[in-house]
């Protein structure tokens, strides 16, 4: 369930499911620690680990990077934007991949925050590209709670780092115009068109 | 010597090439000196001006000595102090004070582009790690996901770049990838007695080094494709694949034509070769075809 996202699901960059996560769901998750359930529980921004590895499947990790994703939340923190990671400082581990791919940690995040969000993400990874090794290629999964009505749905981007955030954005739109139809495979991808 | 006078030599590398040790070693003492009295005087603007020259100081001077490794054949040598190179002009680009290029860093980025398009070599060994810890480079403190120190990565802080130490860290695997991160795993088979070989063809990279007369001369490739003599491919059978690798038989397919279409990296060079460099020298040593007239001067597409 929080493994990678697996590409063969999907053939657009952008892919919308269903999700049973939220942020309670992490607050009360019995992998953390107590005093990291405890502090995680007024956030509204949730960065939350993988779960699984080809290599280890018990291994609980973040992307390289998730340190630096982590500052860029935390320099916009406000009281209506409350980041936290779901791991402690023991417990925490990066993955240093080989690939030309950015892997950006999954985040759990309240509807409100999302257009926020997004543009802080976009803004990581042209920071982020912009060093040498960093990849062309983007994967992010955003898990959106409380949207308009109620449930949880999980947004991921496999495809081209330059055009991440006009289709996020255009998959954030399409779901608070609740189109519904787009769950499952919305082709949604290249450019935010509608599917036909 | 002053920094301005450091500015100056950076500016003038073109012609004086850092070839005395003393200049390089006193203007690097002057960086250095000008950076402590800018901490002193808590000045982190002129600390990372100070970084900048440093770094592209280092630049010049790697970027010269693959030059030098180059013209010796030293190939997987030079390969590396390109990387090196590469690595450092990629941290410089991000805190760049030389809007104007007047230390040739980011020319010498494009040049390293180009030089590593020639190699020959295509994959790379490269590992996953699962890091458990590590240490900010500014403050040695040990990183904490929930508390951090406060210095990020990538900044310039007292005129160092801030990175992490990694101290402990699990290796989950390793893989043959054709991009990794760093590009020094080269992969070099061992013979039958254990000793390393190189099977890798330089002739292109020879061929460029050759040709050019001084390292900050402009050069430039480009990718084509052009008939290669029938000759070079009398292996082949009528009914092999064709050696172009469209799928199709040597004798339905390039047989037909003056040559087998093959990729051809043309070279263009801002200042004229020497004389005794040929005009085609790879694959083949003669090619009579318009795409192979003399490697010459370049008209303007370098600037």
């Amino acid at each position: 369930m929080h493994t990678m996202p697996d590409d063969s699901e999907k053939t657009e960059p952008i892919f919308i499911c269903s999700s049973t996560e939220t942020l309670d769901s992490w607050a009360s998750n019995e992998l953390l620690p107590e005093e990291i359930q405890t502090a995680i529980r007024e956030a509204n921004v949730l960065v939350v680990p993988f779960i699984g590895h080809a290599y280890d499947s018990e291994l609980v990790y973040f992307p390289k990077g998730t340190d630096v994703l982590m500052d860029t939340l935390r320099a916009e923190a406000t009281e209506g934007f409350r980041p936290d990671i779901c791991a402690s400082d023991d417990g925490y581990r990066e993955l240093a991949e080989h690939a030309d791919v950015l892997h950006i940690a999954k985040v759990v995040a309240e509807w409100v925050v999302v257009p926020l969000l997004v543009n802080l993400l976009a803004g990581f990874i042209v920071r982020w590209r912009a060093r040498r090794g960093a990849g062309t290629v983007v994967t992010s999964t955003l898990v959106l709670t409380n949207i308009p009505r109620g449930q949880s749905l999980e947004v991921r981007y496999d495809g081209p780092a330059d055009t991440y955030v006009e289709a996020v954005k255009a998959a954030v739109a399409a779901i608070a115009e609740g189109r519904e139809d787009l769950v499952g495979n919305p082709g949604l991808g290249s450019g935010g068109s509608e599917s036909q | 010597m002053r920094v301005s006078k450091v500015k100056e030599l950076l500016a003038g590398v073109r012609e004086h090439l850092w070839e005395s040790s003393l200049a390089r070693r006193q203007a690097s003492q002057a960086i250095q000196s000008e950076k402590r009295s800018a901490i002193a005087s808590g000045d982190q603007d002129l600390a990372k001006e100070c970084w900048c020259l440093e770094t592209a100081l280092y630049i010049q001077k790697e970027f010269i000595g693959a030059f030098r490794e180059l013209k010796q054949g030293a190939f997987y040598d030079a390969w590396c102090t390109l990387e090196k190179v590469e690595i450092a002009a990629c941290s410089l680009s991000e805190h760049c004070c030389d809007g104007d290029d007047s230390y040739l860093t980011e020319f010498i980025g494009s040049q390293v582009s180009k030089f590593q398009s020639l190699f020959p070599y295509r994959m790379f060994l490269s590992p996953s790690l699962v890091i458990r810890k590590c240490r900010c480079s500014i403050c040695g403190q040990e990183m904490s996901i929930r508390n951090p120190c406060g210095h990020r990565r990538g900044e310039i802080y007292d005129g160092e770049l801030c990175a992490r130490i990694v101290e402990d860290a699990d290796l989950l695997e390793v893989s043959f990838v054709p991009n990794p991160v760093q590009k020094y795993s080269v992969v070099f088979p061992k013979d039958s007695d254990g000793a390393s070989s190189d099977p890798y063809d330089y002739r292109l990279v020879e061929y460029v080094t050759r040709g050019l007369r001084a390292p900050f001369d402009a050069w430039d490739v480009e990718w084509t494709k052009i008939r290669h003599p029938h000759e070079l491919y009398s292996h082949y059978a009528r009914g092999d694949q064709c050696p172009c690798g469209s799928g199709k038989t040597y004798e339905s397919c390039c047989l037909q034509e003056s040559g087998v279409l093959r990729p051809h990296a043309r070279v263009l060079f801002s200042v004229p070769p020497p004389e005794d460099l040929p005009a085609i020298a790879y694959p083949v040593a003669e090619f009579p075809d318009a795409e192979t007239s003399r490697p010459g001067e370049l008209q303007g597409k370098l600037g």
